[in-house]
Formats: structure tokens, sequence, C-alpha cells
């Protein structure tokens, strides 16, 4: 029984690894001192998927995702990102923050500079682009999180889904390929989560490749095409949302599914 | 039972003992009668106190006198300011030669011209203006200040910083006027406006070129008489120490405190030896030890004259004390802001630049200013090991024949300017966080 679901499953995941590997994690170990906080990680993400991680808090959700782009430096393993490896090189650092966009649990704006300001830095600094172009880029993607109206402000007059939302746009102005989201909803009041998930589905939409750490349940079922499901350092379960949701295969996903739903 | 408010009720006026004065002394100074006895009785010994002041140093005061012997035949009471106006010349510019001391007044004219564009709005380039100003002014303050011959790489560094001074001084007219940069308007000028990049900014370094071949030669033909340094003195000398200081701590400070948190042991070994070396030893050893044993360490026939070696020990016993500032500075930004900065892109110097500085610095105007405001007066402390900067100055009065014995007026008017310098630049960083507050924290 348990064999054929397996075998479902992977028929599935393969059909949705047509397209290109964009991140490849291979026997990734990182320790915080003598904690083993990530316990041989493999997976791979492919372009376009929307991968999104849950699990209880201290698994290493937040971790895993800040390895992707050198958060946090992992010890052993390897991880390739958009086809360059992930070392030492400071060259490769860079050359991959360009390329990854991310999402932060405290929105992390630069609070001494306005929205338009906040979204234009990357692009002028690091893709060199002109000032108007930056301006111009920056207003289209305000529209997009819709709230043009906002760009003079400053990032403390916002409230908080609104400053997340210009987090999530100043990422895009970067035009990255890959998106993470650590946890964008957890620091947000209950109104404010679902303009925040509306923007991320529309992303999602739009075929971006997204990483997402969250424990919006909802989000995951309907936008994600793969949940890792962590515990203690280990993805113990990875799935497609309904069979994860209707048919947890781990002792633990099990558990932890009847101690949120 | 569910309760639901229907009706809004509108904003009334606050109670009349929150707006009016009279309210606000009763609530604040008459609340009770022990504080009404502690107002009157705090109010009686101000007036004490102040009265005595008023006639000492206003009402018995004698303003016109040839000698302290004249100030007393007037009144033997009274504050005697006829010293302190007699040696007014000699408390500003020390033993600078009186018929040169036009040049000292034109270089603080000039140092104002230069920056007067960083505090008008429509000036663009405000950085390379701040930028100029600490590294090409005290080139041109150099020379007219000291005078004499001129070395081949002081006319170089003399003509750049006549040059940038007139393009900066034009370059903020233009602004003033048109919201435009030099650049721009030449351009405009020339009729260049649609040309491409490459000849525009052809037209801009032929500019630059002309205009410092032009200045070179000018400045050939231009000398002031040498004034040896030992002739410095008065607050003009306090001010020049006292500015160099302020001007290079920073950022000196700055680079010590990024290296006190560098990931690079070496560095940061270095650093806080340094910093802690500099913090640890009172600025008068530091001041001692730079006039009597620095030297020492110079290589033979090199010798450098005690004012520079005394500016060196002020700027690096400063740089220190700021490092540890900014650094408390640093500590104040979330990590979240490093890693924000890091993921779109910013390398380690844009992060800090853009991003982390800024902030930083903003947090610690009032300790900064704090810091700028004690080195003023610290400088003072070269009196002692031999410069007769303001307080020397003041001090010499007391032993000059005519008004030997001369110590209390001197002084006080000493202090009266301090406290006018401090206080304008402890209002000045106030206005500066008010400025600069972007309201609400992150």
């Amino acid at each position: 029984m348990t064999g054929t679901k397996t075998q479902k499953t992977r028929e599935q995941l393969a059909s949705a690894a047509s397209s290109e590997v964009i991140i490849e994690f291979e026997k990734i170990n990182k320790w915080y001192g003598d904690f083993h906080v990530l316990k041989d990680i493999d997976f791979r993400v492919h372009e376009g998927e929307r991968i999104v991680i849950c699990g209880p808090s201290g698994s290493g959700k937040s971790t895993l995702i800040r390895c992707i782009n050198n958060l946090e430096a992992h010890q052993k393993g390897s991880i390739v990102v958009d086809g360059i490896t992930l070392n030492k090189n400071l060259k490769n650092i860079d050359h991959i923050r360009t390329e990854v966009g991310m999402v932060f649990q405290s929105f992390n704006l630069f609070p001494h500079l306005t929205i338009l300001d906040n979204l234009t830095l990357g692009p002028i600094w690091v893709r060199k682009m002109s000032k108007i172009d930056a301006q111009a880029t920056a207003m289209k993607y305000l529209e997009r999180v819709k709230i043009p109206e906002q760009a003079d402000k400053f990032p403390g007059q916002l409230s908080g889904g609104q400053q997340q939302r210009v987090a999530i746009a100043r990422s895009l102005c970067m035009n990255p390929k890959i998106m993470l989201f650590d946890e964008p909803t957890s620091a947000l009041d209950p109104e404010m989560i679902k303009e925040v998930l509306d923007v991320m589905i529309e992303l999602a939409d739009t075929g971006m490749t997204m990483i997402v750490v969250t424990h919006e349940m909802a989000f995951a079922r309907t936008v994600a095409d793969r949940i890792f499901f962590m515990d203690d350092g280990y993805i113990v379960e990875e799935n497609v949302p309904d069979e994860f949701f209707n048919n947890p295969q781990h002792k633990r996903t099990k558990e932890f599914l009847s101690q949120i739903l | 039972m569910a309760i639901i408010k229907t009706e809004r009720t509108a904003a009334i006026a606050p109670p009349l003992s929150e707006t009016t004065a009279l309210g606000w002394m009763r609530k604040h100074l008459f609340s009770s009668v022990f504080n009404s006895l502690l107002t009157i009785v705090t109010l009686f010994i101000i007036y004490i106190t102040v009265k005595e002041l008023w006639v000492w140093g206003i009402a018995d005061a004698v303003w016109v006198a040839d000698n302290r012997r004249g100030c007393f035949d007037i009144n033997v009471d009274g504050a005697c300011w006829a010293g302190v106006i007699a040696w007014l010349d000699s408390i500003f510019y020390g033993r600078y030669p009186r018929e040169e001391l036009w040049r000292i007044n034109l270089g603080l004219f000039l140092l104002v011209i230069w920056m007067v564009p960083l505090w008008l709005p429509r000036v663009k380039a405000k950085i390379s203006i701040g930028l100029t100003t600490v590294f090409l002014y005290p080139f041109l303050a150099g020379y007219l200040f000291s005078g004499g011959d001129k070395s081949i790489s002081m006319q170089i560094m003399v003509t750049a910083a006549i040059v940038c001074l007139a393009a900066n001084t034009v370059h903020s007219i233009i602004g003033v006027l048109t919201g435009r940069s030099l650049p721009e308007f030449l351009i405009r000028l020339f009729g260049k406006k649609n040309a491409p990049e490459k000849s525009q900014r052809y037209l801009l370094l032929g500019i630059l070129a002309v205009s410092l071949v032009a200045v070179y030669m000018f400045q050939m033909g231009w000398n002031v008489e040498n004034v040896s340094w030992t002739r410095w003195g008065g607050l003009f000398l306090t001010l020049v120490i006292s500015g160099i200081g302020i001007a290079s701590a920073l950022p000196g400070g700055i680079l010590l405190a990024l290296g006190r948190r560098s990931k690079m042991p070496v560095v940061r070994v270095i650093s806080t030896s340094f910093i802690e070396l500099f913090r640890s030893v009172p600025l008068i050893t530091v001041l001692f030890m730079a006039t009597t044993m620095f030297p020492l360490f110079l290589p033979e026939g090199f010798i450098l004259n005690k004012l520079v070696q005394v500016i060196i020990a002020v700027c690096l016993f400063n740089a220190c004390y700021l490092a540890e500032i900014v650094r408390g500075g640093l500590q104040t930004i979330p990590r979240g802001q490093f890693e924000a900065g890091h993921t779109i892109g910013l390398g380690y110097w844009q992060t800090i630049s853009l991003i982390i500085l800024p902030q930083a610095l903003k947090h610690m105007i009032p300790n900064i200013v704090g810091n700028f405001i004690g080195l003023l007066k610290d400088t003072t402390l070269v009196s002692i090991i031999g410069l007769f900067d303001v307080l020397g100055m003041l001090r010499s009065i007391s032993k000059d024949l005519p008004w030997l014995g001369l110590h209390k007026e001197p002084l006080v008017f000493g202090a009266m300017m301090f406290f006018l310098i401090c206080f304008a630049m402890s209002k000045y960083s106030r206005h500066l966080e008010v400025k600069l507050s972007t309201g609400h924290k992150h």
C-alpha cells in the first residue's frame, strides 16, 4: 500500500520536474556550535516550482531557506543555485544574491529611506540602472503590490501588511529568478495576512520560482507544487499538497497536521 | 447582552489648565504649599546670583581705560573689560602679524562660502561638496595661513582647491536659480544637450583642464609672506586644531569601529588595541608623548613641527573615542538590515555606507556632537605644552604689564566664548536630529 503511494508521488514529482533544476541541495549539514540544525538535507527545485516548507519551530526551516542565499553558511555538502556552486567565493555569493530575492518575517525595510528609495537602491547600485529607469521599475512593482500612492512615505508610516508588500516589491525590482519567503505573514495582524498572501498568489501565477516557509496551510494547499515537512533538522516528508494533507505518510507529519488542522 | 455604541462624541477642547500660561504655572509651579515654597526660594536664589553678576559685569564694569590702574580709578568693584578689549585681537588671532590678519579672515570666509551650499535645498551633489571641504579646503587654507614658498605638490593642491571652490560656488548659484547642476548647465550653455554622452564628457573635461591650467598660471604669481606656526595662536589656533580634529575624527572613528567589528582577526586585533590604548591614556599624556617621544620614532632629519604633532595626536585620540561611539551606533542596527542589504545584492561597503551608517550615525548624533564639543574644549590643553591657543592668550593678559593681575575678566570672557560656540553646536545637533528623524522606528 505505502509502496504504491510513494510510486504515485514520485510520478507526480517527475511531471513537475520537466523544466530545469534551479536549486540543488546535496547532503547539506549545518551546525550552530554543537547543535546539529540541518541533517543530510537533499532536494532539488525546478524552475517555476512553488515549494512550501513547514514544520514545528526549531526544526530548521528558516536556516534551510537562508542557506540558499548564504545568509547562513553550510558546513558540509554542496548547494548549487542557478548553475553556480555556493562556496567561499564571494563573487559567486554576490551573483547568487542578485538572482535570489528574499522576504523576511520582520520586513527589514530601510527605515531611513522613502519607499521609492528602498526599491531603487538595489537596481541603481547593483544593477547599475539609471535613476529614472529604476524609479519607473519601482513604480511598476508598487502598482503590482497595489500601493503606488505610498511611494514617498517612510516605512515607519506604513502598516505591517503594506510594509511586507513593499518588501516583496523591493525584491522583485532586482528581477530575481527565485524568491524566498521566510515566514512572511507571521508578524502580521490577521487582517493584513490576506493582502500579503494575495500578492504572493499573484506572484505565483506569473511562474516565479518560490520557496516559502509558512504556517499558512490554506496557502500551502492552493499554491504549492510540493510541500516539505521538516522536523528536528530533517526533511521528514516531501509530498504534493493533496497527498500531504489527505494522506500524510510519516508519523510526525500526521501528528503535526492533527495539531494544526 | 450586546452593547453597541451608536453615537459619536465630537472632539472637545482640552481643559484650560492645559493651554493657558496661568494654568501651566498653577499645575507645575504652585501645585501644593511645599511646591510653592520651593518655587519662591528658587526664584530668590536666582535673583541674588544674577543681580551680583549684573552689578559686577555690567552695571559697575569699566569699558574704557588705559590700564588696570585706570580701571580701579573709575570703579574698584566692577569688572575691568577694558583689558579684554585691548587684547581682543590677540585673543582671536594670537601673535599673528597684525597686517596679515586679512588672510585668516579670508580663510574663514572661504570656508563659509565653501560650506553654505550644503544648507541650500536646491543644490545637488552635496556629498561631493562635503568631501571637497574636507579634502581640498585644508590645502588652500593651509597655504593662506602659513604662506611662504609653495612646493610643486602644494601648488597643484592649491590649484585644485581654487578650481573646486569656484566650481562649487557657480554650481550652487546655478542650483539655487535653476535647480540644475553645473555640468548640466555647461552642456546646455554649449548647446550639446542632445550630443552623445562621450562628447559631453569631453566638453566637461576640456573645461576642467582649461580652468586648472589657468588657475595654475595665476597661482604661480600669487605669493603670501611666510608666517611661522609659532605666531599662530588665540581662538584661531583653537579652531584650526579642533577643526582638523573634528573633520578627521569622524572618518577615522568609522574605520576603527568597522575594523573592531571586522571578521578578519588581524584587522580586529589591531583596531581594538589601538582604540583601547588611546582611550586608556589622558589626552595631556598623549600630547606630551606626541611632542617629546614621537620625534624619536621618525627617521633622522625628518622634523615635524610641534603644531603638526599636536594635531596628529588630537586626531588619533578623538578618532578612538568616536570609534566607540560609532560602534555603539552600529550595534543599534538590527541584523536584518545587513541581511536585507545583502539580499538585494549590495556588497559589504555598499551595505555599510548606504544602509547601516546613515542609520547608526543618525542615532548617535547627540553623542558625536557631544564628543566634538569635548574636543573643542580639550584643545585648550595645548596651552600646557606651550602653544598659545585661546586659553594661553587669555592667561597671558594677566602677565602683560598694563594689565598685570587681570585674571578674572579674560577667563569669564573665554567662558562666554566657549559657551556660545558649544551651545550653537549643541543646538545645531538638536536641529539635525529633528530634521533627519523619519519619525517612526522600523
